[in-house]
């Protein structure tokens, strides 16, 4: 069973992805991206979406690498508390770096532009249209968006939390 | 719950959360650009300071952030290359900097009040050259300073203005 139970009461593998908290903090960074900013623009909608990404993201690595993991074969372990501090680190220090440094931003603006590309040039080429070339997105340098960090260990509180069911 | 449902959930909420992900990178952008040149006389000097004055309506205050280029219009030309530029309290040093040289000074970090309709202030910058007493193949030495407002969801950013003091 590839989603087999890890132990007695504990979460099954990836299944983070599919608890509401992690649900509404997607739909919330599209909504909030797509509506609410241009709505209400200010500084609480310029945050918050900083707030959703840095919740989710890190959920969204964890529950990766498990169901990849899984899907290799290996045993799900009872809590894999390590691959998620490495999740939540990985989130909070590439997301520190891209809005405290130039050269942060360009790289990781070009890293979120490859994988826009990767989604974006099939579809254009479905539609008839040049793939066109990736181009890097645009991520504003502001260090006050670190404001929304500890959204990274609620993040792994919760998922720790959960995981020991 | 089946482990098929599990699975098949699991991997919606994994597709949503990257979807969302990628939406997010690929928000329209809207922008709004001001340029102005200043001729110098040569020879080349060895450094140029001055200040740009800026002007954003309170539009572009609300959601955006400033990109500031600054840079000799002639710059690779004969040698007329850049050492270092200022702009703010930001620094670039390059063993080429030429004909872009973006910084982002924070729209947020100017000294604007809340309720102005429209906010003017001043931004330092310095450029040293490499080559200083070089030629000017034009007769005269042109900077150019480009302001872009750029904002993911605010569609109209207002006017922006930008002048050599």
């Amino acid at each position: 069973m590839a989603l087999a139970a890890a132990s007695s009461g504990s979460l099954r593998a990836g299944e983070l992805v599919t608890r509401w908290p992690f649900l509404v903090a997607v739909v919330g960074l599209v909504v909030n991206d797509h509506f609410a900013k241009q709505a209400f623009p200010g500084a609480v909608t310029w945050k918050l979406s900083d707030v959703f990404g840095l919740f989710f993201f890190p959920l969204l690595l964890h529950a990766m690498w498990e169901v990849a993991r899984h899907g290799l074969g290996a045993p799900i372990a009872r809590r894999s508390d390590v691959s998620l501090a490495i999740a939540c680190a990985a989130t909070g220090l590439v997301f520190s770096v891209a809005k405290t440094s130039a050269w942060g931003a360009e790289l990781v603006g070009w890293g979120m532009g490859v994988c826009q590309y990767a989604v974006l040039a099939p579809v254009r080429l479905l539609r008839g249209v040049a793939a066109g070339s990736p181009h890097a997105a645009v991520i504003a340098v502001d260090p006050t968006d670190l404001l929304a960090l500890p959204a990274v260990a609620v993040a792994g509180w919760y998922a720790t939390r959960r995981g020991r069911g | 719950m089946t482990s098929r449902w599990q699975k098949a959930r699991v991997a919606a909420g994994i597709l949503l959360a990257a979807g969302a992900s990628v939406a997010t990178a690929a928000l329209p952008e809207y922008e709004s650009t001001a340029s102005a040149d200043k001729e110098l006389a040569p020879p080349v000097p060895t450094a140029i300071q001055g200040s740009l004055r800026i002007g954003l309506d309170d539009k572009a205050l609300s959601a955006a952030w400033m990109e500031v280029t600054i840079a000799p219009a002639e710059c690779g030309v004969n040698g007329l290359d850049v050492v270092s530029a200022r702009v703010g309290e930001e620094t670039r040093n390059s063993t080429n900097l030429c004909t872009n040289i973006p910084f982002s000074p924070r729209v947020r970090a100017a000294s604007c009040l809340p309720d102005q309709q429209w906010c003017t202030f001043d931004l330092p910058f310095e450029i040293v050259f490499r080559s200083p007493n070089a030629p000017v193949p034009s007769g005269y030495l042109r900077l150019r300073a480009n302001v872009r407002v750029v904002s993911e969801a605010v569609e109209d950013l207002g006017v922006v203005t930008v002048a050599f003091q």
